[in-house]
């Protein structure tokens, strides 16, 4: 039995509205919103918050799809890797080029796991042309699963097929940052007939008829379009309740693992879920729930969750962070370069948190030390992982001079349980939501991007929630 | 701490400071010059009569060519220091052992800053290259760590604390007014203060000391030739400067409501000057005013306010120009401005203005001891200076 062992979503803590989109173009919007990124948060970024979980499950493998990568040319999975501190022997594998990343990887992880876990993470933040009708549903947000076999298996899959279709209908070139999508008629006439083949294949495959599946989770290119693929392939509202969301939007190669692990998170053992994924044709999937998922869903509250995620933003807020238009960079210098050797030298401190503890005195240091301060001796340190500590505020700043995409910038004095501190930046953090005594937790961003080097590093977040290791 | 601190051994007798300001039409060659010649004029000297100089500059120049290409002096050896804000300090401090080592008779130090043909505003340094992680906060932001830190541990709410802060600034700036060389000759209001921009919450733009273009300059000889040129030397008692390992951000120890640096300057200096009572025995000080917090925990590191007590001192007026201990008379980096290289000088000027009574509208009554206090760097982790310096031999 191959399946899915885990999965855990990670959606970014801003929400913006339809109306407020509309408002801004001068036009009426609809009801709902949809989840947007932070300035200091990529798909990279995402997949890495959305992998922590499974930092202690040992994967042998970590494949990352998706088509908003922040390399054309560079792993991203390879920094997933060194953020969950796993070793240089892991396999680190990038899916993307287009929707259908999301099952590609899947599959071919399914496929892996004979060799141990595998840790798949699924990322988008997608970029729209300001007022495009695209524009107010395409989110941000990760989604990771641990694919694995045997025992553990939440969710087992039953099923699969594959349409390819070489259709003009959702695409980018190389160099554009806007999604660009043909005429709405005919992208969902296209896509009706590669979902529609594909669920007759899938379906006769698993030997299961249509309205024998208890979920249907169907990512099109838009959420309107992927309703509308519902009432073509006539399925029952009844089937697709996990589609009806109309506050975080369309999550990209994440979309449809979002709603797959909120079917997980709602369901029962013994039911069967259809995943057809359209992108370039259409994949298709049949999962089926184990006994093992009532245990997980109580152990694993938050593996599904959106509480956290609820502060709205303005047009601007979102035009800012999505850099839709330029702005001065005020009277104070850019960020420089970061040195690829420095960054080189300090990976596994910068991605994976690891400091120093002194064997000698049992201070630990964040960034590391050779000499201890406290004990004067030298070289006696080991490293000293943060990750998972709990961390409160000694003092901290509000600066609204330095250089921020979304300023003020907040600085806090932070005291980690064990002995060390650090001086860190507070990011999805509101000046009156800082002071001095408060519980925060760590979070992966994108600290700024210079000389085409994005340099990922960690913040804090005011703790929200109660997360913690699966 | 050292065995033998520099006690007396050597005096300034010859000084110059230009305005700081924005010094639109002048390039730090021009302030270096105006500054030297002012300082060697005062000692009626000439500059063949100099056998070693020192040019203190955070990003103004590198090397003693920065001093020697702008007074074009004669091969004499100059070295370029750098210690972040307390720049100018330093290389006062290297010159004076230099001559009470005997090595020369005869030093000029000259401090300066160009900071205002950057383009930037606020102060910008020059990072080395490195992995880029370290957070991009502003020197306010820093400093304004100890705002919130020392309020919560004293009990003082927000709108208590910033009283405090802003009668810091309005007494500074009370002082500037009165200062022809001062970059804001202007007194404040509280509630102007009180209500200027967020800088650095709850820093305004009030609290933070003024950017500002400027040189100062000082020569210096060991006391017992100073008679030769002058009749009223400073006498230099205390020289310290303390660099920390940076424990405050590193150890869960340090509470942000002192700078230690400041603690073990201040030891040091006092026990070289022989001071036992710093509260009583210091006439005036200079300190390190770059932003309101850092001069509140400065009078609690130095002894001059028991901990706890500085906000209520501040309160009290004990620091005013007309109090017992005024601190900062010529206005501080706050009012003067705060070109780098130049400021530590710039202190060291104020005192030897009021040994000599030439300190005009804010001339205090017969200051007899002073001590400037100097400090580059973070609250967490930076070096500070303390020099004590005299009217009089003891």
């Amino acid at each position: 039995m191959k399946g899915i062992l885990a999965y855990q979503v990670y959606l970014p803590h801003h929400r913006l509205a339809k109306e407020e989109v509309a408002s801004f173009h001068g036009s009426y919007g609809g009801k709902g919103t949809k989840a947007v990124a932070h300035y200091d948060e990529d798909s990279l970024t995402m997949a890495v918050n959305a992998s922590l979980p499974f930092r202690k499950r040992n994967p042998k493998a970590i494949y990352f799809a998706s088509t908003t990568s922040p390399y054309q040319e560079k792993l991203s999975s390879v920094t997933i890797s060194k953020a969950l501190q796993l070793p240089a022997s892991t396999r680190t594998i990038d899916y993307g080029n287009g929707l259908r990343a999301a099952t590609n990887a899947f599959l071919s992880g399914l496929d892996a796991v004979e060799e141990g876990p595998v840790l798949l993470s699924m990322s988008d933040r997608r970029f729209t042309k300001p007022k495009s009708s695209l524009e107010d549903e395409m989110g941000a947000g990760a989604v990771s699963f641990m694919l694995g076999e045997g025992t553990g298996v939440i969710a087992e899959l039953i099923a699969s097929a594959h349409i390819s279709s070489d259709t003009v209908s959702q695409w980018r070139t190389s160099t554009d940052v806007f999604i660009r999508q043909w005429e709405d008629r005919f992208v969902a006439h296209a896509a009706a007939e590669a979902v529609i083949a594909c669920a007759n294949e899938v379906l006769s495959t698993a030997e299961i008829a249509l309205d024998e599946v208890d979920h249907v989770v169907i990512s099109g290119p838009s959420q309107k379009l992927s309703i509308n693929l519902t009432k073509a392939l006539r399925v029952d509202s009844k089937q697709i309740s996990a589609m009806k969301d109309n506050t975080i939007g369309h999550l990209g190669t994440a979309n449809g693992p979002l709603m797959v692990s909120k079917v997980l998170s709602e369901s029962k053992p013994d039911q069967k879920i259809l995943w057809l994924q359209v992108g370039d044709g259409c994949d298709g999937l049949v999962l089926k729930t184990t006994e093992e998922l009532t245990s997980y869903q109580s152990d694993h509250p938050l593996s599904y969750s959106e509480s956290t995620a609820n502060e709205s933003v303005s047009y601007s807020e979102y035009a800012r962070w999505y850099e839709l238009f330029e702005v001065d960079e005020g009277r104070r210098p850019g960020a420089p370069t970061p040195s690829a050797p420095a960054l080189k030298r300090n990976q596994e401190q910068n991605i994976g948190l690891v400091g120093s503890k002194c064997e000698s005195c049992g201070q630990n240091y964040f960034p590391k030390q050779r000499v201890c301060v406290k004990c004067h001796q030298r070289d006696e340190m080991t490293p000293f992982s943060l990750q998972g500590k709990k961390a409160t505020v000694a003092t901290y700043t509000v600066d609204y001079l330095a250089s921020c995409v979304s300023p003020p910038s907040i600085f806090a004095v932070v005291d980690f349980e064990g002995g060390s501190r650090m001086l860190a930046q507070v990011t999805d953090c509101k000046p009156e939501d800082i002071s001095i005594g408060i519980e925060v937790e760590f979070s992966f961003r994108k600290l700024y991007e210079a000389g085409g080097i994005h340099n990922y590093f960690w913040k804090v977040v005011p703790k929200r929630g109660d997360h913690h290791e699966s | 701490m050292s065995r033998k601190g520099i006690h007396d051994q050597v005096t300034v007798v010859g000084m110059g400071c230009t305005k700081f300001t924005e010094h639109w039409d002048k390039s730090a060659d021009d302030l270096m010059i105006e500054a030297a010649y002012e300082a060697l004029q005062d000692a009626g000297i000439e500059l063949k009569d100099v056998e070693a100089a020192w040019i203190g500059t955070m990003d103004s120049g590198y090397a003693g060519t920065t001093l020697s290409s702008a007074l074009k002096s004669d091969y004499i050896p100059i070295t370029r220091v750098e210690n972040m804000c307390a720049t100018g300090s330093e290389a006062f401090r290297n010159a004076s052992y230099a001559v009470a080592s005997g090595a020369y008779d005869v030093a000029l130090v000259v401090g300066v800053e160009k900071l205002k043909d950057s383009g930037y505003s606020g102060l910008v340094m020059n990072a080395s290259p490195g992995d880029g992680t370290a957070p991009n906060i502003t020197a306010p932001a820093s400093f304004s760590l100890l705002a919130p830190a020392y309020f919560h541990r004293y009990g003082l709410d927000t709108k208590q604390g910033k009283e405090v802060l802003s009668r810091i600034a309005w007494k500074n700036h009370a002082n500037g007014a009165l200062n022809p060389k001062a970059q804001y000759q202007k007194e404040m209001s509280m509630e102007t203060i009180m209500n200027s921009p967020l800088i650095a919450a709850p820093l305004g733009v009030l609290d933070c000391s003024g950017v500002a273009d400027g040189a100062a300059a000082a020569v210096i000889v060991r006391t017992e030739d100073s008679k030769k040129y002058r009749e009223d030397p400073m006498y230099v008692k205390a020289l310290s400067i303390a660099a920390g390992p940076g424990e405050g951000m590193l150890t869960q120890e340090f509470d942000f409501t002192s700078i230690r640096e400041n603690v073990k300057a201040a030891e040091e200096a006092y026990k070289q000057a022989g001071i036992k009572n710093p509260r009583k025995e210091i006439d005036m000080a200079e300190v390190h005013d770059c932003f309101t917090p850092t001069e509140l925990v400065i009078y609690e590191d130095l002894g001059f306010s028991e901990r706890g007590e500085g906000w209520k001192d501040v309160q009290n007026g004990r620091f005013d120009l007309t109090g017992d201990l005024p601190v900062n008379p010529d206005g501080g980096l706050k009012s003067f401005g705060h070109p780098i290289g130049a400021s530590g000088l710039r202190m060291l000027y104020e005192m030897y203005l009021q040994f000599q009574g030439k300190a005009e509208k804010r001339q205090l009554g017969d200051p007899k001891i002073g001590l400037t206090h100097n400090l580059g760097g973070y609250p967490w982790q930076c070096v500070s200076f303390i020099s004590i310096v005299g009217k009089e031999l003891s």
